[in-house]
């Protein structure tokens, strides 16, 4: 009688599963995710052809406008304006007067220096700051930098900060 | 007289972790999903609030010694000292070809302690250098040589603050040409 019990309990079709471990392992996994979860509400998305460089700064990134230099081409706010092959620059984009503006980019960010300016003076939170997030590609040359950066401050971007990755 | 074993005499008992687990799941699914595993930061001027107040009352009072650093890839990097017209030049030459950053943070260090309320410097990177080895420069003229750092004295009362931070100011100098 005993061990036909004992068999009716082997064969039953139940089981438990030891979800214990399981658990622990969840637990962690969770305690790494909240520790990793940024806090900053200024979400910025870096494109697939971009490969910022890295830096010790531990600067939290601000919500001003995007000057994009990638390989590929030239961006503000994900609006491509001119075209790189190979993070070079086409002669014809050069203004033939002054070899390091762009009239292009130039022309983006004046009417969006415009825009901000006349917000500004209609609403007392607006504030025209002239500053500008330059993400450029880490291989891009200085020759090109100096450009972009020569054009946004003619524009009124004076106060250009850097985009990186955190080391 | 026998000892009859009762459910309520039974010391173990097994908790159901089944609704917990399904908690923790949601909320790690939640997580990956929202997670930034790269974070982004900014360069910019740095410096804490404590330390800013003061350089710019020591900036409005005194007239600074002008540092500006040269940026070559045949010569390495170029200290460029303007002390009110005494100029001087300390130079980082390259270490095996390549950007000598370690010596450059030494250097700056040096430079920091003899000028400590300076901090402002003027860059001048030649056209092939790239934006990772500018970031890198940055970076080593940012703080001074690990485990040392600098006085400066509030000229309104005598303070005094101590600080690693080098020249966390930086002007790229040579935007508007050479």
């Amino acid at each position: 009688m005993g061990m036909k019990r004992h068999l009716d309990r082997r064969n039953s079709s139940s089981f438990k599963i030891q979800i214990t471990s399981l658990v622990d392992v969840f637990v962690i996994m969770l305690v790494f995710l909240l520790k990793s979860y940024s806090t900053n509400p200024i979400a910025i998305s870096v494109s697939k052809d971009l490969t910022l460089p890295e830096s010790s700064s531990t600067v939290d990134p601000k919500e001003i406008i995007n000057l994009v230099v990638a390989r590929t081409g030239i961006f503000v706010d994900s609006e491509k304006i001119l075209d790189l092959v190979d993070g070079v620059i086409n002669p014809k984009d050069v203004d033939p007067k002054d070899n390091s503006n762009l009239p292009l980019l130039f022309k983006v960010l004046d009417d969006h220096a415009g825009r901000l300016r006349k917000i500004a003076n209609v609403n007392e939170t607006v504030e025209f700051d002239g500053n500008v997030l330059l993400q450029a590609d880490r291989s891009v040359p200085y020759e090109l930098l100096q450009k972009v950066m020569y054009t946004s401050m003619m524009a009124g971007y004076a106060n250009v900060k850097l985009a990186v990755y955190a080391k | 007289m026998r000892w009859k074993k009762t459910r309520a005499s039974d010391n173990t008992f097994d908790i159901n972790l089944a609704p917990v687990l399904d908690i923790i799941i949601s909320i790690v699914s939640l997580l990956l999903f929202s997670v930034a595993l790269i974070e982004i930061k900014m360069i910019e001027t740095s410096v804490p609030q404590v330390v800013k107040d003061m350089v710019e009352k020591i900036e409005k009072q005194e007239e600074l010694a002008q540092i500006q650093l040269k940026m070559s890839k045949k010569n390495g990097f170029t200290f460029e000292i303007d002390n009110k017209g005494n100029k001087e030049s300390v130079a980082v030459p390259l270490s095996t070809g390549k950007p000598d950053y370690v010596k450059l943070q030494e250097e700056g260090s040096k430079i920091k302690k003899r000028y400590p309320a300076v901090f402002s410097l003027s860059v001048l990177p030649e056209k092939d250098w790239s934006m990772s080895e500018i970031v890198s420069t940055l970076d080593h003229v940012r703080k001074m040589s690990p485990q040392q750092t600098v006085e400066i004295q509030d000229p309104t009362n005598g303070n005094k603050v101590s600080t690693d931070f080098m020249f966390p100011n930086v002007v790229f100098a040579n935007i508007l040409g050479e």
